[in-house]
């Protein structure tokens, strides 16, 4: 009780600190200027030509500044003749002037190496990127907004080395996977993401919003985030308001969506023809829609699938003066899906201000985002599988949409089901963030941080009763139905720090010591009306619902109602402590410790410490290297670290929870006359209180350079990762009775080479650039419970059969292990001559017989690849001229297959059901040059079982975007009074290159099934007109 | 300066009021779960763990895979008199098991086998967790009650795996890290767990007059131990010389009234319409329940028996061979007709059904049903009758008890072990008493015992017809072979099919097992 007191306190604190603060702040903009000089000037590079965009700011005070326009000019007024303006734009040396008694200082500012000086985000800190001594890469917001987009980080596919970014789904509001240096986990492989210092859901940020992303990818840098950090952690800075008047700027995009690539099916000929041979194949009497097929012919994916289309449109207004900063931006998205029924918007607000009252500093930030996603509510497998001659609409029966009639094979219609249903989920993400810095003596700061996340989540489906199938197997379909659910997450974040900086001669020293406490409480709610009562006799009767239309809780009246959920909460406690030491500003030196309690443990494991060291050496500050002019920067970096992860977890793991329930499902049963449904209780997990974290413990080796005047830049790394006490949800032998467990489980490894590269380059008013990344992958999985476990993957048929995954000690997690299909048998004496198919007529699949005891069987698999590339790369080629600027991005992964889970089902020519259009290139005596066999109903051979039959090269380049753009010139825009007007046209995803047959090749899955593609929400390409305008 | 001890004031202010204990902060419980330490503490609690004991049978937990497809397609698909109805060719995973080409990967058999175990997983935390109870919390009686219908299933769930798959894996304790992998035991070791469970159920709990319906009585505990001695001496890895003779010992005082008192029901087909649950020829008894707005036990196993004609999904269809075999005797029952349990069984084109003054056949006859549906009168056509309510039509969930053990069985096979252990005349007489209650039929003539067990094979045709019997009695008669050859179901050989391959699932999860 007195906990939850003190949480309860703690949370009205926090609001009511953030409240105000907000008051504060705006009492602080009211603030009147003093009085002082006004100075003036141009700004121009070294060939004289004038720098639009270049930062003047006092030194003093860097919130006071201004910008120069498109004609290098500017103007800011100081407060008296000893102050230093400090002038800086990127990619140039950064000068520092004083006023002295000038009053137009015009600056000529020199290209240099100096944005290796820019500063980098780093864990609870900033760090010159000259400094850094982990593997540490930035991407910067105007790469991320290249690609369109509803989720921001989906853009950092192939612009950053070593981290893999797979979307597996055009589904309008759908998320990708994303993994930092390999599968590290069987669990949950997502890095952890920091918005603005605090854990957050970049799902809900909007592109335009980001300043910067950092990724944090070796172990050392991840460290003091600990028991979250295995996965490696990705730092989200949002933009902040910029020295100098007020700006706004919109930016607006609209996209137009058409799937990259359509499922070619049967039509209705194609269909009664194959399904014709597969019946007279088997000996089996032709059905009636064969002989006498009725004159329909659908095509169930041109019904489904349509036209797609993005807006995105962003407004911000920023600026800084005196003590104050602030950004503040409104962004809005609206998706319509490439499948029928599907769609998605959001709608955000992201405000940043931050004010200094003397030696305190506030920061603030507020997120607040509104998302509503619509799915497709019919099923794609059935969209695959309906018969050609079923029509779409059909008066004759009582939904008025089609479904078989005779005897012809049953399934859903999609576009009825698409129409009848409706549903949606709606979520609310709000992310509140303050925190205060006080300088207590000159270098050392105390900070307390508090920020709140919570996300609501409202899902809701309605239908009337319906019937789009002849055997509708889903009974609540006969009756009508309404379900809404609710959720709230929310994150309670409080943190504690003190940072020491101080400089002794050539030694500088920085510390860092901190506490944090996070808890996250959860609640859920779900209720659903049934439109069906029951008689005196106990029958089901529909209950009355005054308008069939009526689609809300008390619309059910009399129906039957449900209802069920709970709360929960998870809790972390940590102390942190870091280092940093540089000697001559050449040496340097990191070390950094955290401690984490989580409750996801028992008390065996509660806490667990996680420790890393890194040093760097910036070779060209040395003397020796003075007279050398190969490198203009050289900097050699090894770090090693530990990291944590129990994200696996779900609250109460370790314990076994009492479930209890009445029905035939969930543990009821009935007793007595009359009968009476009796609540049954017991527990269906394993107790383990041995649960404990998943470590990762990386080393990393990495060489930063620069040559050729600055103009080529790069990174080297190479690193080797180590993930022990893996957290699995393991199948457990279904012979112990209980549900499948999480266990600490084995070891991974993985180990690579990441090259980052970029080339600068201008030429008059001709400049390009160039930037490329390599990254090789090379992931194994070292240790099992035992030596010859095998985990499998899903089975796709039926989740019992059809293993294409297998995970096993010296391979890829979820690599492949199948038996080898080896062409056709032409004739019986091939069969013969094989032996080890005795139900195989010509026309059939030969599978190796690998260990030749005359049965193809389990043992006959072979490893026969990973879904995982052995190698990813990207290139994105720039160039401007004049006010025209042009952009072209590759990326493309080799070295991994992909498992056509859609063929196994469309190509597998053994049941009712329609097939790829490649069908009727079946195997028959007069068409024997085929590797499609023959159809029969049964499938005796199992040519449809699982092997390489299905196994393709998964490599593919792709033009991920391709964009030119047009700037209006300085005078017109003048005479707008506009900074900026740019139009672009991009075209995304328009062409890959691949020799894949599926619909794509950009398939994801889950760790230990992995590559397989079946049933995917098909993926799109677009067309985008854009527009950006400042002021 | 002032702002500064604002600062402070502040800072302090949060640093007390967030300052308890990090072990108590870290402390998370379910707010609304117990757990497996925190329940069984009174005799409500151990009430409860019961009732999830019972809930796995028949794998009715998974409706679909389990009980509404998976049981009878396994059950009864495979017998000689059955066919695939006219939707079962849609789905290709039946007809592996009609066709005897499934796999070990057949989903089918991987939910029959999971939530068999899941049942001894519960039982067994009922057996122990209860026993660990102490006197204080639940009163002698009924902790032996709870423990003895525990100790049934246990011996159910094990007899149900060991019936249907070829070796299976004994679970006799509570679950823990360490055995969750187990390798497999032979048959006879599983028997005699299995006999043992049935025994000691049989010591522990009352009789049928004492017992609420639908829980295991001590009768249900004999008859099983009795069929467990059956299907043991037609078990060639297992049988012993003595088992007949067990198995009378156990049937023995069901039939002479001292286990409870159970009798023939008088009208055969109310056995199966649901009309007549728990009656008091009922063993052991499935129970299911219309649904209502509190719980869900309903059943839709009719729509699965059910041809199109009659409003069913068409799942199964019957052979001509089993009419022939029932109207064998021919017309000579006390009502001039066949035997009675012929129409009890099956539907096919007969006066009997086509008569429109009775509408015999759901509330119809069967030429009007079979034109409306298929434009023909299906001459050939036989459909199954039991598990079907009076009318089909509009009845998408029922309640329908499904009977696993009714009193025409045990005499039966009381009759059976009677007849092998030397004591025909005996038998004789029992099975003359089914055929005059059920069939109407007058006493056999035949009195040889090799007669009287081909009489015994043909009552058990015609007394247990689609009750999951047939496949598993052709087996211990050792007559597989043969009547699936009659059948023409040339993908069979008794040596590959007699029983289910261990499922690829736990193969695949099961270190133990290679």
């Amino acid at each position: 009780m007195k906990k939850k007191q003190s949480k309860n306190q703690i949370h009205s604190y926090k609001s009511l600190f953030l409240l105000l603060f907000v008051f504060v702040s705006f009492g602080f903009m009211t603030n009147t200027h003093a009085q002082g000089i006004l100075v003036k000037g141009t700004i121009t590079d070294n060939a004289g030509i004038p720098v639009a965009g270049a930062t003047v700011m006092l030194k003093s005070d860097p919130s006071v500044g201004t910008q120069s326009d498109f004609d290098g000019n500017y103007s800011l007024e100081v407060p008296n003749n000893q102050t230093i303006l400090v002038f800086s734009y990127l990619g140039f040396a950064t000068k520092e002037i004083m006023v002295g008694s000038q009053t137009t200082i015009n600056v000529s500012l020199q290209e240099s190496a100096e944005d290796l000086d820019e500063i980098v985000i780093v864990g609870y800190g900033t760090q010159k990127k000259s400094d850094v001594t982990g593997a540490i890469s930035s991407v910067k917001s105007e790469d991320l907004t290249k690609v369109v987009t509803t989720n921001p980080v989906d853009a950092l596919q192939g612009r950053v080395s070593g981290v893999t970014v797979t979307s597996s789904s055009g589904s309008p509001g759908s998320t990708s996977d994303i993994t930092i240096r390999g599968i590290g986990s069987f669990g949950n492989n997502q890095p952890l993401y920091i918005v603005d210092g605090v854990q957050a859901d970049p799902y809900f940020l909007n592109a335009n919003d980001i300043e910067s992303i950092e990724v944090l990818k070796d172990a050392a840098s991840g460290a003091i985030y600990g028991t979250r950090a295995a996965n490696g952690v990705i730092i989200i800075t949002t933009k902040k308001g910029k020295a100098g008047k007020t700006k706004i700027e919109i930016e607006s995009s609209l996209s137009s969506n058409t799937a990259r690539e359509d499922m070619k099916l049967l039509d209705a000929d194609g269909y009664v023809s194959v399904h014709r041979q597969m019946y007279e194949n088997a000996g089996a009497s032709l059905p009636q829609y064969v002989q006498n097929p009725p004159n329909v012919n659908t095509n169930w994916i041109d019904e489904t699938h349509r036209t797609g289309q993005l807006n995105l449109l962003n407004v911000r207004v920023s600026g800084a003066s005196d003590n104050i900063n602030y950004s503040v931006a409104g962004s809005y998205a609206d998706e319509k899906g490439i499948l029928i029924g599907s769609g998605f918007t959001k709608k955000g607000i992201n405000a940043n201000l931050s004010s200094t009252k003397g030696k305190l500093k506030i920061n603030t930030s507020l997120n607040y985002s509104e998302t509503n996603q619509e799915d497709y509510k019919f099923s794609l497998r059935e969209t695959y599988f309906i018969s050609p001659l079923i029509p779409v609409l059909d008066p004759s029966k009582p939904s008025g949409y089609g479904y078989r009639s005779g005897d012809l094979p049953d399934h859903r219609n999609p576009v009825g089901e698409a129409a009848i249903i409706d549903g949606y989920t709606k979520m609310k993400y709000f992310l509140g963030n303050v925190g205060f810095t006080y300088e207590i003596i000159e270098g050392l700061n105390a900070n307390a941080n508090f920020s709140l996340a919570n996300r609501d989540n409202y899902t809701y489906a309605f239908h009337p009763p319906f019937q789009v199938r002849d055997i509708d197997d889903n009974p609540q379909n006969e009756y009508a139905f309404v379900s809404e659910y609710n959720s709230e997450f929310r994150r309670l974040n409080q943190e504690y720090t003190l940072n020491y900086q101080f400089d002794l001669g050539k030694h500088s020293v920085n510390l860092l010591a901190g506490y944090q406490r996070i808890s996250e409480p959860f609640k859920e709610t779900y209720v659903q009306a049934e439109g069906y009562k029951f008689d005196e006799n106990g029958d089901k009767i529909p209950a009355t619902i005054l308008d069939p239309s009526f689609n809300t809780m008390n619309a059910f009246g009399d129906g039957t109602y449900s209802a069920e959920g709970t709360n929960a909460e998870y809790a972390l406690v940590s102390q942190f402590g870091r280092v940093n030491y540089a000697y001559n500003d050449r040496y340097l030196f990191q070390a950094s410790v955290r401690r984490d309690g989580s409750s996801k443990f028992g008390k065996n494991n509660q806490y667990g410490v996680f420790p890393s060291v890194a040093a760097g050496w910036k070779i060209t500050d040395e003397d020796f290297m003075k007279n050398q002019n190969i490198f203009n920067f050289l900097k050699l970096r090894f770090s090693w670290g530990q990291a944590g992860n129990d994200s696996a977890l779900g609250y109460y793991d370790y314990i076994a929870l009492i479930s209890q329930g009445k029905d035939r499902s969930n543990g009821g049963y009935i007793f007595g006359n009359p009968q009476t449904s009796y609540l049954g209780s017991i527990a269906r997990d394993l107790q383990n209180d041995d649960l404990q974290w998943e470590t990762n413990t990386s080393s990393n080796f990495g060489i930063d350079f620069a040559s050729l005047g600055n103009k080529l830049k790069g990174a080297i790394n190479y690193y080797s990762t180590t993930t022990q006490d893996l957290l699995i949800t393991k199948e457990v032998s279904p012979s112990s009775g209980v549900n499948n467990p999480i266990v600490n489980v084995g070891e991974f490894e993985n180990k690579g080479l990441e090259l980052e590269l970029g080339y600068v380059n201008k030429d008059g008013e001709f400049g390009y650039s160039a930037f490329g990344t390599f990254t090789t992958i090379n992931s194994e999985v070292t240790k099992l419970s035992n030596a010859n476990q095998k985990l499998y993957g899903i089975g796709l048929l039926f989740g019992s059969d059809h293993f294409v995954n297998q995970t096993q000690v010296g391979y890829e997690p979820g690599a492949y292990f199948l038996p080898v299909a080896d062409g056709i048998f032409q004739s019986q004496a091939e069969i013969d001559a094989h032996g080890a198919q005795p139900n195989a007529s010509p026309g059939d699949i030969r599978f190796v017989d690998q260990n030749g005891d005359g049965v193809i069987d389990s043992k006959d698999e072979t490893y026969q690849g990973t879904a995982i590339p052995k190698y990813e790369y990207s290139l994105s080629l720039s160039a401007d001229y004049k006010k025209f600027d042009f952009n072209i991005f590759f990326q493309g992964v080799g070295g991994n297959k992909i498992y056509n889970g859609n063929d196994f089902r469309l190509l597998s020519l053994d049941t009712g059901r329609n097939f790829r259009a490649e069908a009727e290139n079946a195997w028959t005596p007069s068409n024997t040059n085929t590797n499609i066999p023959r159809a029969v109903l049964g499938d005796p051979n199992r040519n449809s079982r699982a092997s390489t039959r299905f196994l393709e090269k998964g490599d593919y380049l792709r033009i991920k975007t391709i964009q030119i753009g047009y700037s209006l010139p300085t005078n017109i825009l003048e005479t707008l009074e506009l900074d900026k007007l740019r139009v672009y046209l991009t075209g995304q995803d328009l062409f890959t290159f691949t020799k894949y047959s599926g619909l794509d090749p950009e398939v994801g899955g889950s760790v230990l099934s992995r590559g397989i593609d079946i049933n995917l929400y098909p993926k799109y390409k677009s067309i985008i007109f854009g527009v950006q305008l400042a002021f | 300066m002032k702002n500064v001890y604002k600062i402070v004031l502040v800072a302090l202010i949060i640093t007390t009021t967030t300052s308890c204990n990090d072990d108590d902060f870290l402390e998370q419980t379910s707010v609304d779960q117990l757990t497996s330490a925190s329940f069984w503490r009174n005799a409500e609690d151990a009430q409860s763990g019961l009732v999830a004991a019972y809930s796995e049978l028949e794998s009715r937990s998974n409706f679909w895979d389990g009980w509404q497809e998976g049981r009878p397609v396994v059950e009864y698909f495979r017998s000689d008199y059955a066919l695939p109805g006219p939707d079962a060719s849609n789905y290709a995973h039946w007809m592996s098991i009609y066709n005897f080409t499934y796999t070990n990967g057949h989903t089918f058999i991987d939910v029959i086998w999971t939530t068999n175990y899941k049942g001894l997983n519960f039982a067994n935390q009922v057996i122990t967790k209860v026993g660990e109870m102490t006197s204080d919390k639940i009163s002698e009686a009924e902790k032996k009650q709870i423990i003895g219908e525990a100790t049934f299933l246990r011996g159910y769930y094990h007899f149900k795996l060991l019936t249907l798959y070829e070796q299976i894996i004994l679970r006799t304790e509570l679950i823990s890290n360490e055995t969750l992998d187990k390798p497999l035991s032979t048959r006879p070791e599983a028997w005699e767990v299995i006999i043992s469970d049935f025994k000691q159920a049989a010591e522990m709990l009352q009789t049928v007059d004492n017992t609420e319906p639908g829980r295991a009585t001590k009768g249900a505990a004999l008859a099983y131990l009795g069929k467990a001695y059956m299907y043991k001496a037609g078990d060639p890895s297992s049988s012993e010389a003595s088992d007949f003779e067990n198995a009378a010992l156990a049937f023995k005082p069901i039939v002479e009234g001292a286990a409870g008192s159970y009798a023939l029901e008088s009208d055969f087909s109310s056995l199966f319409n649901g009309e007549n649950e728990n009656n008091k020829e009922s063993i052991f008894e499935l129970q299911f329940k219309t649904a209502d707005a509190t719980s869900n036990n309903s059943t839709r196993l009719h729509a699965f028996v059910g041809d199109w004609s009659i409003g069913g999904w068409g799942g199964i269809a019957a052979t001509m061979d089993i009419v022939n075999e029932m109207k064998s005797e021919g017309m000579i029952a006390s009502n001039g007709l066949y035997d009675n349990r012929l129409y009890g069984s099956l539907y096919f084109r007969d006066p009997f059904y086509n008569d429109p003054n009775t509408n015999q056949m759901q509330g119809s006859t069967w030429d009007e049903l079979m034109m409306e549906t298929y434009e023909n009168t299906n001459d050939n056509a036989v459909y199954f009758r039991k598990w079907l309510p009076n009318y089909v039509w509009n009845n998408s969930y029922v309640g329908v008890n499904v009977v696993l053990m009714r009193y025409a069985d045990v005499l039966l096979m009381y009759a059976e072990a009677l007849n092998e252990t030397g004591a025909t005349p005996q038998a004789i007489d029992i099975i003359n008493n089914v055929r005059a209650v059920h069939g109407h039929m007058p006493p056999i003539t035949v009195t040889s015992q090799a007669d009287v067990k081909k009489q015994i094979i043909h009552e058990r045709t015609m007394e247990l017809t689609l009750e999951s019997v047939r496949f598993f009695d052709l087996r211990r008669w050792n007559m597989l072979d043969q009547a699936m050859q009659a059948a023409g179901r040339s993908n069979f050989s008794a040596a590959s099919h007699a029983y289910l391959p261990i499922p690829l699932s736990e193969i695949n999860s099961n270190s133990a097992i290679n």
